[in-house]
């Protein structure tokens, strides 16, 4: 005797599954922390003059800084799923749980945007904070207001402001598989004189001297190759731009991620950052077009530098683009991709933070209720609000790159 | 800005080579007819008793204007009137039915054609005295779809059938060619339309061809094809890539009238040979069915005989959904044990539904896979396994109507009627797109029909 089923329409199914979306982000993250250890390792050898084994030894910090946050993560996830929701007791259990709620995805991110001498305490703390306050007491998956990541490393910058300062300093921290250093981030004492370039990241460099010429950058870091490589102190993850931008084009073409919401963000940040360069030509010095083709001509080298260095190319490609915490509809993620470029300008260029992404994606995501809220109901072309909204838009970055313009050409 | 314009479709894979080209079966045969009236039955007059002969196409009930939408119903076949009893209907409600003990010799009434096509009102009322209903799905009257318009330009007639598995209209305009034009060309007398238009899906060069043939003839009926998306047999998108108008409620407000292939057909047939609308063509398919294949088939006979017919459910499947009309908007049925109605254009059979369970017992390999879902299954088993909404907007994009299913969702579990109102719940058309799409596997139109029921009733509560 057949038996039968009734259940609601529709009967079919396309087949795509959360799974398969969420797969693409390991797949792109896990070997970038592999390509990030090599690149480690690559730097001390070859810019800080360091042995074959201190290469190593770093390259082993920077893979013990990656573990320990995405396990830290998986921990605090499995413990909360544990003994608070009370989800599972057995082993395949413990990872359908795992593999529904995400927390290695979340670890990665968070792991990739540490430095690599953060001690491995407050890595821990860091990815507890980032799935317990970020995400597990909101409800879990799909319920959390701030990018969990984000949370955790916005929670380790804030508590651990001069261990993170020091995380970043090559020449503090001895290359030698010391514990302490290790665990606890006690390192001797600095000694001898301090090289700037191999003890802050190039942001942190740039805020203090304000607007920089070309010849002083070639000063600083020769090429845009070492640049875009990721020859320069920074986190773990940030720094590597190619295999950034090799991620975003495999996940927009897998339509993992809307592609447009890296390009406005990114772009939109070039825009201003030109912008500034193009009205301080005085000070820039940069060649008119007339004068041959190169990384001076107009001042380009100026927002290229500031594209590129610092988490800007990361934040937009992963964190920018976590479906749970940006607006729903496509207008809405566009205007939030615009604000967020607005934000990070204002806070890289006005504010005292050389880094803006952290904290101008935390600032958005509480803004994306509202952005869902406006754009509700039957899209109908463009309404006039949204042509008053975008002229608004469109004058507060006009205004904002002029004011920093003059803001930062007095300064010097 | 057409990048920040949703999708007007998406594609589905069509599943339509099982039936598409085999022929028509007729299956005149059922034992007992059961004509469907309506819930209430008493709101049809009923003309005939229990021990009557009725001959095939005999007038047997007929609701006046006073007591709902008019229509008049018909033996579809000839015999003994048995009983007047209430039979299970696709809709799921019990339907008063007059049972029909078939003496298989179909003895037609002697009817006559209609003899010119001049007179507007002879052509309608010949309609209404058929009892032609809209085949698509509607059942609204066509006569009632006629009268009472003005300033119609365009007749359309819809055979995009883009819901997948069925293939009735396809073997229609297949198989009748010449009669669906002739239906088109009377419906085009009626209004005095200067324009038809037949819309059929792409990727049909078989009836394109034939269409284009027929058409010929005249100069004034065009072919046109759509993409081959979901849901481009929806009228707003039919009428808007055939004439390029939108309208709010209804297509006679921007002049054109929308009819069915199938309508169409009728319409010929009611008025070249004056015989009313005793038969349909039923796509039975599913991938649970032996041997899917087209009926034509008389109104009101059991869908038990019509699954029988095809071979029956194959002996593997223990449970099976069994749908009437397509995969994504058709009901769910209780059992096989209801009638054959003017709406219903498919029979479609198909395994259960998996509910996902997590696998106790396992190899640590196993689990790893399964739970994954990257282990190699059947493809016709179905495992829907529920999980949050990650809010990734593929339901945004994807929705025909421009709406946001996932917030809709979220306030109709919130019972905000507010909220509802602001996300537009009543231009959603019930499509299933969003829960096609998602790839948490959740039922989000299940949700949103809810919310627009629980909306409408807040609101006309409030209008009091």
């Amino acid at each position: 005797m057949t038996k039968y089923q009734v259940n609601a329409y529709p009967h079919i199914h396309s087949g795509k599954s959360t799974h398969k979306y969420m797969l693409d982000l390991p797949l792109t993250t896990y070997p970038m922390a592999i390509v990030a250890m090599l690149i480690q390792f690559l730097f001390v050898t070859i810019y800080l003059d360091a042995s074959f084994t201190e290469g190593i030894v770093v390259a082993i910090r920077a893979g013990l800084v990656i573990f320990t946050g995405v396990f830290s993560c998986i921990a605090a996830e499995s413990i909360w799923n544990r003994y608070v929701n009370k989800e599972y007791n057995d082993f395949a259990g413990w990872f359908r749980s795992m593999a529904t709620t995400y927390p290695s995805i979340t670890g990665m991110l968070y792991a990739l945007s540490l430095p690599f001498g953060t001690p491995l305490y407050v890595v821990v703390i860091g990815g507890f904070v980032a799935i317990i306050i970020g995400k597990s007491i909101f409800g879990g998956v799909g319920n959390n207001i701030f990018n969990p990541a984000l949370v955790g490393r916005a929670f380790v910058t804030l508590a651990f402001t001069s261990l993170m300062q020091q995380a970043l300093n090559y020449q503090a921290i001895p290359f030698t598989l010391n514990i302490s250093s290790i665990l606890f981030g006690i390192n001797p004492e600095v000694t001898g004189a301090v090289d700037a370039l191999s003890s802050a990241s190039p942001l942190t460099i740039i805020a203090k001297e304000g607007l920089f010429t070309y010849s002083r950058f070639k000063e600083l870091y020769g090429s845009f190759f070492r640049i875009f490589v990721g020859f320069y102190p920074s986190a773990l993850g940030e720094s590597l731009s190619f295999w950034i931008i090799l991620a975003f084009i495999f996940l927009s073409i897998k339509k993992t991620i809307n592609w447009f919401v890296p390009v406005i963000y990114v772009g939109l940040v070039f825009v201003m950052t030109w912008g500034v360069a193009l009205l301080n030509q005085d000070v820039l010095q940069w060649t008119s077009l007339s004068s041959g083709l190169s990384f001076n001509t107009l001042g380009i080298y100026y927002p290229l530098f500031y594209v590129i260095t610092g988490g800007l190319l990361f934040g937009a490609v992963f964190m920018a683009t976590e479906p749970v915490t940006q607006p729903i509809s496509k207008k809405g993620r566009a205007v939030f991709a615009v604000y967020l470029a607005i934000i990070t300008f204002v806070i890289r260029m006005l504010g005292n933070l050389p880094e803006g992404v952290l904290f101008s994606i935390l600032f958005m995501n509480m803004f994306t209720p509202i952005i869902d809220n406006a754009f509700m109901g039957q899209k109908k072309g463009i309404s006039i609000k949204e042509i008053v909204f975008w002229i608004i838009t469109l004058l507060i970055i006009v205004g904002i790159t002029y004011y920093t313009s003059t803001q930062i050409g007095g300064a010097l | 800005m057409k990048l920040f314009k949703a999708k007007k479709g998406i594609h589905i894979p069509g599943k339509k080579d099982a039936t598409a080209y085999i022929e028509t079966v007729k299956y005149t045969s059922p034992e007992f007819v059961y004509i469907p009236l309506s819930v209430k039955g008493t709101d049809f007059e009923i003309y005939v008793k229990p021990g009557d002969y009725v001959k095939l196409g005999q007038k047997i009930a007929e609701r006046t204007k006073e007591k709902g939408l008019p229509l008049i119903k018909h033996a579809s076949v000839s015999g003994e009137v048995v009983a007047t009893e209430r039979q299970p209907h696709s809709t799921g409600m019990p339907y008063m039915c007059i049972k029909i003990k078939n003496d298989f010799k179909d003895t037609p009434i002697d009817a006559k054609p209609l003899s010119s096509l001049d007179d507007r009102k002879a052509i309608l009322h010949i309609i209404h005295q058929a009892g032609i209903v809209g085949l698509g799905g509607a059942g609204f009257p066509t006569e009632l779809k006629y009268s009472n318009v003005k300033d119609i330009d365009t007749v359309i007639l819809n055979g995009a059938e883009c819901e997948p598995y069925i293939t009735a209209d396809y073997r229609i305009m297949l198989e009748n060619t010449a009669e669906v034009i002739d239906g088109l060309v009377i419906l085009m007398k009626i209004v005095d339309a200067n324009k038809g238009i037949i819309v059929i899906k792409k990727g049909k060069p078989e009836v394109y061809n034939a269409l284009c043939e027929e058409v010929k003839k005249f100069n004034n009926i065009k072919v046109i094809e759509v993409p081959d998306e979901y849901p481009a047999g929806w009228e707003k998108q039919v009428v808007y890539r055939a004439v390029k108008r939108s309208y709010e409620n209804l297509p006679f407000e921007c002049g054109v009238i929308v009819n069915n292939v199938a309508t169409a057909y009728a319409v010929s047939n009611a008025v070249r040979t004056g015989l009313p609308l005793v038969e349909r063509v039923v796509t039975v398919s599913g991938e649970a069915v032996v041997s899917p294949k087209n009926y034509r088939v008389r109104i009101g006979t059991p869908a038990k005989e019509l699954i029988a017919l095809s071979g029956g459910v194959a002996n593997e499947f223990a449970e099976v959904r069994i749908v009437v009309g397509g995969p994504m908007m058709g009901m769910a049925q209780k059992n096989d044990q209801f009638i054959i109605s003017e709406t219903n254009s498919a029979i479609l059979i198909f395994d259960s539904i998996k509910e996902y369970k997590v696998p106790h017992n396992q190899p640590v390999g196993d689990v790893l896979l399964d739970v994954l879902h990257l282990k190699e299954s059947d493809p016709r088993v179905f495992i829907r396994d529920e999980q949050p909404c990650v809010r990734c907007g593929s339901c945004v994009v994807h929705c025909p109507v421009g709406l946001q299913p996932t917030l809709l969702r979220q306030a109709s579990i919130a019972k905000n009627d507010i909220l509802l109102g602001k996300l537009d719940v009543t231009k959603c058309i019930d499509c299933g797109t969003c829960a096609y799409v998602c790839p948490s596997h959740i039922y989000v139109n299940e949700a949103i029909k809810k919310g627009k029921t629980y909306y409408n009733v807040k609101n006309r509560n409030k209008k009091k």
